[in-house]
């Protein structure tokens, strides 16, 4: 194989992924803002981190390390560590009522999420919204597959207790 | 709660049950989703940084400066390695050999010899010149002492090392490596000004597409803000203008502060205050609202602190309404809050905080739109004992919240939640406020 293939396959994918990356920096840091930041770093040390992408293994799994191990390092820690809330529905109009509750269930999982410990947070957004497996994960994290289990079940635990609290108060209202 | 390194539990297992339900929880989140600016921009930064790996492996000879950091990758070319180390070696041998020939003719001088040295010194190895003597492959001590100030270049065996200095002292300018660089410098430079100058115009132009003028100067960010703020000081009219609308979009945290000052002179306040609102984090929209006596200034940038829509955003509006300096600036923007905040504010009657609750209550009781009326209206039936919507009917102080509050005054049960309500936003307005309910 040519010395340019791996670099132009290298370069398309990532092209191909920078929305999914966005999304999964979105998930990570609860914030618009600092996900492009995260993302923008990440971009940088894909560059720099080129000769370890041998196109054998996934794609998104080395790129999810990459994103990971930014968000570790502190980038895009806003000073503000908001949550974005969700957008507006464009063109309903739901009463208060709907709205109130969609906004509120919905905010308050991003909110409870972003809450997580690092550990937990990364395990979770990354099985629950990037569908990975347990080995998978253990793979972008380094971590041990048990480890992974332990993380999972303790921030499923944690948030089961914070949004079934949410539930049945929303519920009450 | 099943085993997870084995099959899941059977169906009935409540536990599942709950798992299944918190998934179906978890998918049905709604996360922002990047725009199509922030996509564009990391596609245009990935163009960037992956053209100059491309250029850094097919280059040859010479480094160029790229705008992204690949310093640390860029592979460096022989020859440019050959011509480095030449030219640093050819300094180091002028430099030391001056150094030496100068310190021998001080020797020459002195008229000391090797054999007239004390013992304690090492010998010396350079015996004493005069006129006549001169060896084939240094040249006269005598002639370099005396001419000293001319400098000479060395003679150089011009197989061993390339053609060096051409000049008589090793001046900056002269540096040939030096020059390369300073030249690239300054042709950056213009470059940068010429793209600058391009933006400028856009934004002369077309005022509404603010962004798009802007994002060929989103690649180095840090340049491009010093070089704005040259203009802004240079400049005025439409381009100094555009030049703090520009840095709205390009400036880092490091403009903020220039920002506020020039904010302050009425030909770019409009523009400025703009540029700010896109810079400020919540924490500076808050301390602007706060610490500014114009209230003009204040109530714009309280309006951009609710209008952010954020968490943290609604907690730190609550805040400033807490604060007596600056609790009437916020609350006569309230109106402009939209549905996020309002049901943020919402969220806030039942907050761990009573002073966020009465905060949250004066923020909704002084909203003038028939829906949060109706709302509040609806809260205060459903939850009769609950005194927190009762508090924002009274903050609100119109004819009609006035009624409510008489007729619900003649209900049994009630009289007790009222005082409440009026005892907990005195609290917060203090013994000399207004009666709860008059503006």
């Amino acid at each position: 194989m040519s010395e340019s293939g791996p670099q132009l396959q290298l370069e398309d994918l990532v092209r191909e992924n920078i929305l999914w990356a966005m999304r999964l920096a979105i998930r990570l840091t609860g914030n618009v803002h600092d996900a492009e930041d995260v993302v923008q770093d990440a971009l940088v040390r894909v560059i720099r981190s080129a000769d370890s992408f041998r196109g054998d293994a996934s794609f998104r799994t080395w790129f999810a390390r990459i994103i990971v191990n930014v968000v570790r390092a502190g980038v895009g820690t806003s000073k503000s560590r908001s949550v974005d809330l969700p957008p507006d529905a464009a063109g309903r109009e739901p009463t208060p009522a709907q709205r109130l509750d969609a906004k509120e269930t919905s905010e308050h999982i991003a909110r409870s999420i972003r809450e997580l410990p690092p550990r937990q947070r990364e395990v979770l957004v990354l099985s629950a919204y990037e569908n990975l497996t347990p080995q998978q994960i253990a793979d972008v994290l380094t971590m041990s597959v048990q480890n992974v289990y332990s993380s999972l079940n303790a921030a499923r635990a944690r948030l089961r207790q914070e949004l079934m609290r949410h539930i049945s108060a929303a519920e009450k209202l | 709660m099943s085993d997870p390194d084995n099959t899941p539990a059977p169906t009935g297992d409540p536990s599942l049950e709950t798992d299944q339900s918190l998934d179906a929880l978890l998918q049905s989140a709604r996360w922002p989703e990047p725009s199509a600016d922030a996509i564009e921009r990391l596609q245009t930064r990935w163009s960037e940084l992956s053209a100059g790996q491309d250029r850094t492996v097919a280059t040859s000879g010479h480094v160029e400066r790229t705008g992204s950091d690949l310093t640390s990758r860029r592979p460096i070319h022989p020859l440019s390695a050959v011509i480095a180390v030449a030219a640093i070696a050819a300094a180091a041998f002028w430099m030391g050999r001056t150094t030496a020939l100068r310190s021998d003719s001080s020797i020459v001088e002195s008229g000391q010899t090797p054999e007239s040295g004390s013992v304690d010194h090492a010998p010396q190895t350079v015996a004493p010149v005069d006129d006549s003597e001169s060896t084939e492959d240094s040249p006269s001590l005598q002639n370099i002492a005396s001419d000293s100030s001319e400098m000479n270049p060395p003679e150089t065996d011009p197989q061993a090392v390339p053609p060096t200095i051409p000049e008589s002292t090793l001046h900056p300018e002269t540096d040939p490596v030096r020059r390369t660089h300073r030249g690239v410098a300054v042709a950056q430079r213009q470059r940068d000004k010429e793209e600058l100058d391009a933006v400028l115009a856009c934004l002369i132009d077309k005022p509404d597409a603010d962004a798009a003028c802007c994002r060929p100067l989103m690649r180095r960010r840090a340049a491009f803000e010093y070089l704005l703020w040259e203009v802004v000081q240079n400049s005025t009219g439409q381009r100094q203008s555009a030049a703090v609308t520009a840095i709205g979009f390009v400036g880092t945290s490091q403009s903020i502060p220039s920002l506020i000052r020039t904010a302050e002179k009425a030909e770019l306040r409009g523009v400025a205050v703009q540029a700010l609102k896109r810079r400020a984090d919540e924490r500076l929209l808050v301390s602007i609202v706060s610490q500014n006596d114009d209230m003009e200034i204040a109530s714009e940038f309280a309006i951009e602190l609710i209008q952010r829509d954020t968490t943290s955003a609604a907690k730190a509006f609550l805040d400033l309404i807490k604060d007596p300096r600056t609790r009437n600036r916020c609350l006569a923007v309230v109106d402009q809050a939209g549905g996020p905040m309002v049901d943020a504010w919402y969220s806030a009657l039942d907050g761990s905080l009573v002073s966020d609750r009465v905060a949250a209550a004066l923020a909704l009781g002084r909203r003038t739109d028939r829906q949060t009326q109706d709302r509040l209206r609806k809260l205060i039936t459903a939850y009769p004992t609950r005194w927190e919507p009762v508090a924002a009917l009274m903050a609100g102080g119109s004819d009609e919240a006035m009624k409510d509050l008489t007729a619900l005054q003649q209900q049994p049960g009630r009289y007790a939640v009222i005082q409440t309500a009026a005892v907990q936003l005195n609290t917060l307005l203090g013994p000399d406020a207004p009666p709860p309910g008059t503006r």
